[in-house]
């Protein structure tokens, strides 16, 4: 392989994830970035909300020079709407990944939890370990858990503590993941309640989190319980594009509460549509 | 204490109605689309009914899609009109059936509705 492919390729990879400098947008606006996720480390609840991506929440790229030049790196990160506030909380991580390929890996992973609190695991060169297990993984829409080591920063001598959590993160904005998931979030706690304070159990409970949390997702994709979701945006995260064919185009702006609710022919057939699993994803 | 018995005949006078409704493209490469609609129709008679099927799909109804093309729907054929066969609606309630000799049957058009 020569050595301008991979280039070209992680480019087009960083370009289906939009552009870098977007991070004044907002990340609760359809079509835009969106990630959430959920984390336990030293028995603090860390729950991101309206994450939105500062320097590329996704990106594929050469872990040794930090720039997107490779494809065999994988990484994402979390950041809170207002970074910059004290209770802003970031979470990253970067990871050998292929391409299209899910599984569980190892890697760099920073926490801070808002209070000045660090904690950071080493996928090579140190002791800490952290896997990552990527249930879901497609150039608009990442979800998967992940569980291990991290040093707690600031301790002295240097402390090993647990950190598990799961991440879901889609290009199509926060309507595309936040539907009626929350309460996975919520349950989470109940799948780890019973763990050991083990780097393996608590994976594999936070794993089961991350397939509910997945599960729900899909189950999103039915009209009539995303009834304040743009159609359009709703067709592109869920049905096939041969609907718009078929779709009334005035109504494509339109949320479905409101073409639910239309009484007018357009509106009846765009529901119909909608609801026709012949054109589900 | 006497207490006023719970009528539940929601369905009374309600027939039930299958039709096929299919669109037509300006776009002469799209290929052929069908719509079977079940409805509930409150009406005093068959014909009634009929008629108010007539009202509600039997005029065509267009639309432009995104890319320009015209969608045309017109009715197809009213597949069948009948009473509904329970007055009451019940935890399971069964509204129409038929019976047919084999499954491709179950798919077609029906002539005497």
């Amino acid at each position: 392989m020569s050595p301008t492919q991979p280039l070209i390729a992680a480019t087009a990879a960083l370009a289906s994830c939009g552009d870098p400098d977007d991070r004044n947008a907002d990340p609760a606006a359809a079509g835009t970035e969106c990630a959430s996720w959920s984390l336990y480390v030293e028995g603090k609840h860390i729950r991101g909300d309206q994450i939105k991506r500062t320097k590329g929440s996704i990106y594929y790229g050469d872990v040794t020079s930090g720039q997107a030049e490779g494809l065999d790196v994988f990484g994402i990160e979390f950041r809170n709407a207002t970074p910059t506030e004290p209770s802003g909380v970031l979470s990253s991580f970067r990871t050998e990944v292929p391409v299209g390929v899910t599984g569980t890996y190892r890697g760099y992973f920073s926490i801070q939890d808002g209070n000045g609190q660090s904690y950071v695991a080493e996928g090579s060169g140190s002791s800490s370990t952290l896997n990552f297990t990527l249930n879901e993984h497609t150039s608009t829409y990442v979800m998967g858990s992940f569980a291990g080591e991290v040093f707690v920063m600031g301790s002295s001598p240097l402390v090993l503590d647990y950190v598990s959590g799961v991440f879901e993160w889609s290009s199509h904005g926060c309507a595309a993941i936040w539907q009626d998931c929350e309460s996975v979030y919520d349950s989470c706690s109940n799948h780890c309640s019973s763990a050991s304070s083990d780097a393996l159990e608590y994976r594999g409970c936070w794993t089961a989190c991350a397939d509910d949390y997945g599960l729900c997702t899909a189950q999103s994709c039915l009209a009539n319980e995303n009834l304040d979701e743009i159609a359009d945006t709703f067709i592109s995260r869920c049905r096939q594009a041969k609907i718009r064919q078929e779709f009334p185009s005035q109504l494509l702006t339109s949320r479905l509460g409101d073409i639910k609710k239309g009484k007018d022919a357009d509106s009846k057939k765009a529901w119909k549509l909608l609801n026709d699993n012949r054109f589900a994803k | 204490m006497t207490t006023e018995p719970t009528t539940n005949n929601l369905l009374e006078k309600y027939y039930f109605v299958i039709l096929v409704s299919e669109s037509s493209s300006t776009d002469n490469e799209r290929a052929p689309l069908f719509e079977q609609s079940f409805l509930l129709i409150k009406a005093d008679s068959q014909d009634h009914a009929r008629q108010k099927v007539l009202d509600y799909a039997g005029q065509p109804h267009g639309f432009e899609n995104k890319f320009g093309d015209r969608i045309t729907w017109t009715l197809k054929q009213i597949l069948d009109v009948r009473p509904v066969l329970y007055d009451s609606l019940d935890d399971v309630t069964e509204l129409y059936a038929r019976f047919v000799d084999d499954l491709g049957e179950a798919f077609t058009v029906s002539n005497d509705p």
